[in-house]
């Protein structure tokens, strides 16, 4: 087991979601317009999780996963699936940008297996024995829902605790040994954040393999502070959209845990060098140890054009190799999968 | 004592709109035809204000793609910037950068409102029409401001600019909101605060123009009282989101013209004719003057079908209570 979990050092990962072929998207509206079966539906995102696959291999990722092919959105895919939920209608964003927004109008019930068959096809389809799996966490999905059911908020995240604690024990059985729980919406309300941790460690409670927490575009100093306390291995944060910034914020609360270092910035098309990658996971290593540092982009890839996204993975893993041989004259050859912290 | 109906600031962008924007945006068609787009469901939406009987309304401001937007209509400046959190929704604005000395725009909001009561005129709505405007304080705290060695040179000029801009308005419209949310932000000094009244009265100098003082989210006690101070004829309380508060809120309404948000725009769960009248009997009880009641934030951060059932709302409070004025 120990071996089968090894890493090299500084392993390359995705965070989750990575563009739409231009293809799948075209199916997924001939499918709305019934213009093609579900069977058929199911095929061509098979196709495109294998074609994403194919791109974090050429990149040579250490870590990749399904590019979230599946899902339209984060928290509308998981409200979709479970029992409790009502969508009312799109709601605005910004500018012309829309989602479809769920209401909570029942207990939150779970019912079937929300991305254990996402995961099964995806292990199987994949070039390495390691892949990432993300799933949302409960203060996101109810962050980002009304909720017209629960008296407080809080009775909802815990409700949708239980049921990712559940599902995420499915995943360990079907053989999943990293798991990603993402929090963006966790720094939004300072005064909530103590009682969401306590959530989120319900939700990864007997979670026995590699757990990370992904965090993003939001006041780190609020979260942070409960480094020890929120029980993962790994917070997975976006740092190359402030300019790095955010690392000193690392220091003043003696953050000791592994980091899923944002390396490349997601809302920028611009393609960073590899010696740019390369002096930001420099800097990086002033604050964290070699063995507990991984290297991802700030975010999801999604919005980015498929190209664009591919050569920024490119880049970022020819970067990390040129830090990697630095480290290995120090002695860092690997490091592991394995979970640091008992849940 | 009067009770009156009322909708304040955004009604939910049609996504059908949003797609004219998005031609627009791609240069597939010209402004012109966006214009007429806009002046389309601009009139839906008064149609459905004709249908409810509102009292007081805006013209839902689809014009903007949101509240901080609508400022680059009066100010001709400031510059757009990225996309910046709009308090703590999910729902995200674009920073003005301020680089150079505010500047009034004579005409774009004028216009606007030109063409909105045209509309009005032509489907025989009675009933006062809004202009929107933004307060001095929560326009200074959104924006950048990189011109400006004085932060108190910048509230001055904008509340003066603002005094202009009331002052061209009023001979089209009999009211105006001013939203101030920035008000009650905790992360608003309370200097800034302290200093409100003197903005407010360069806002209000040799205007007849009714001012509505709008603000909403999270109410800081400790301001109350300099926010019922400042020189304007109706203020705005967000009832909905400071339900626990209201016991130290009331007091402040004896002699005051008030507007209740009462309709919550950040959930999808519908009001109770109960709690709402309950809400208007302890405003009566605490000596509130005329009473207006209304959506308690921008009406953005809920779908399109949710928002009308809960404007509908509003009628039947008011037809059942018997008091409509
Ligand atoms: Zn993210």
């Amino acid at each position: 087991m120990e071996k089968e979990l090894e890493l090299p050092i500084l392993p390359t990962t995705v965070i989750g979601s990575y563009p739409r072929p231009k293809w799948l998207r075209e199916a997924i509206r001939l499918h709305k317009n019934g213009k093609i079966s579900d069977e058929e539906l199911k095929e061509a995102f098979d196709d495109a999780v294998i074609a994403v696959l194919r791109d974090h291999q050429v990149a040579g990722v250490d870590i990749p996963t399904d590019g979230e092919m599946r899902r339209d959105e984060m928290v509308e895919y998981f409200a979709e699936r479970l029992k409790g939920f009502k969508f009312y209608g799109p709601v605005r964003v910004w500018g012309t940008a829309y989602y479809r927004k769920p209401s909570v109008v029942s207990k939150i019930e779970y019912t079937t297996p929300l991305i254990v068959d996402e995961f099964k096809f995806t292990k199987n389809a994949s070039y390495s024995p390691h892949i990432k799996i993300t799933i949302t966490g409960p203060y996101t999905i109810a962050e980002w829902s009304y909720n017209e059911y629960y008296k407080t908020k809080q009775d909802l995240v815990f409700d949708l605790a239980k049921i990712i604690n559940i599902e995420l024990k499915k995943l360990v059985e079907a053989g999943a040994t990293f798991i990603q729980v993402d929090e963006p919406a966790l720094p939004t309300h300072a005064e909530e954040v103590e009682w969401a941790v306590d959530a989120i460690n319900e939700a990864v409670k007997g979670i026995n393999v590699k757990v990370g927490v992904h965090i993003c575009y939001g006041d780190y100093s609020r979260v942070l502070p409960y480094t020890d306390k929120l029980l993962v291995d790994q917070f997975a944060l976006e740092f190359a959209n402030r300019n790095f910034e955010d690392l000193v914020l690392l220091k003043r609360f003696n953050f000791d845990k592994e980091l899923g270092f944002g390396v490349v910035d997601v809302h920028n098309r611009r393609v960073e060098s590899p010696e740019e990658v390369a002096s930001a996971i420099r800097k990086a290593l002033e604050y964290v140890p070699p063995d507990k540092l991984f290297i991802n982009p700030d975010c999801g890839l999604k919005l980015l054009p498929r190209n664009i996204a591919f050569q920024k993975l490119v880049n970022m893993v020819a970067g990390t190799k040129i830090v990697r041989e630095e480290l290995k004259r120090k002695g860092y050859i690997s490091t592991s999968l394995k979970p640091l912290v008992s849940r | 004592m009067s009770i009156k109906t009322g909708l304040i600031g955004s009604y939910p962008r049609p996504v059908n709109l949003a797609k004219v924007f998005s031609r627009y945006n791609s240069k597939k068609i010209d402004k012109e035809k966006l214009n007429q787009e806009i002046r389309r469901y601009t009139e839906k939406f008064f149609s459905l204000v004709k249908e409810v009987n509102v009292e007081y309304f805006t013209d839902g401001l689809l014009r903007w793609d949101d509240l901080i937007d609508l400022t680059f209509s009066y100010l001709k400046s400031p510059t757009k910037d990225g996309l910046i959190r709009f308090y703590d929704n999910n729902f995200y604005y674009r920073r003005p950068v301020i680089s150079s000395k505010l500047e009034k725009d004579d005409s774009q909001l004028l216009e606007a409102i030109k063409e909105d009561l045209e509309l009005l005129k032509k489907l025989e709505i009675g009933g006062t029409l809004k202009a929107v405007v933004v307060g001095p304080i929560t326009y200074a705290t959104l924006s950048e401001n990189k011109y400006y060695n004085d932060f108190q040179k910048l509230l001055e000029d904008y509340s003066k600019i603002l005094n202009e801009v009331l002052s061209d308005l009023q001979s089209y419209v009999n009211a105006v909101e001013i939203h101030e949310p920035g008000f009650f932000d905790k992360n608003v000094k309370r200097d800034l605060i302290e200093r409100a009244n003197e903005y407010y009265e360069i806002i209000g100098k040799g205007l007849k123009i009714e001012k509505h003082l709008i603000s909403y989210f999270d109410i800081q006690v400790d301001r109350l009282k300099e926010y019922f101070n400042l020189p304007v004829d109706v203020y705005g309380v967000d009832v909905i989101e400071n339900r626990k508060k209201l016991g130290k809120v009331y007091p402040f309404f004896k002699d005051k013209n008030v507007y209740l948000g009462v309709l919550d725009t950040r959930n999808t769960k519908m009001e109770s004719i109960t709690t709402i009248k309950r809400f208007i009997s302890s405003s009566n009880e605490s000596g509130a003057k005329d009473i207006i009641i209304g959506n308690a934030s921008l009406m953005d951060f809920i779908p399109e079908i949710v928002a009308v059932r809960k404007i509908k709302l509003l009628n039947k409070v008011v037809s059942k209570d018997g008091k409509r004025a």
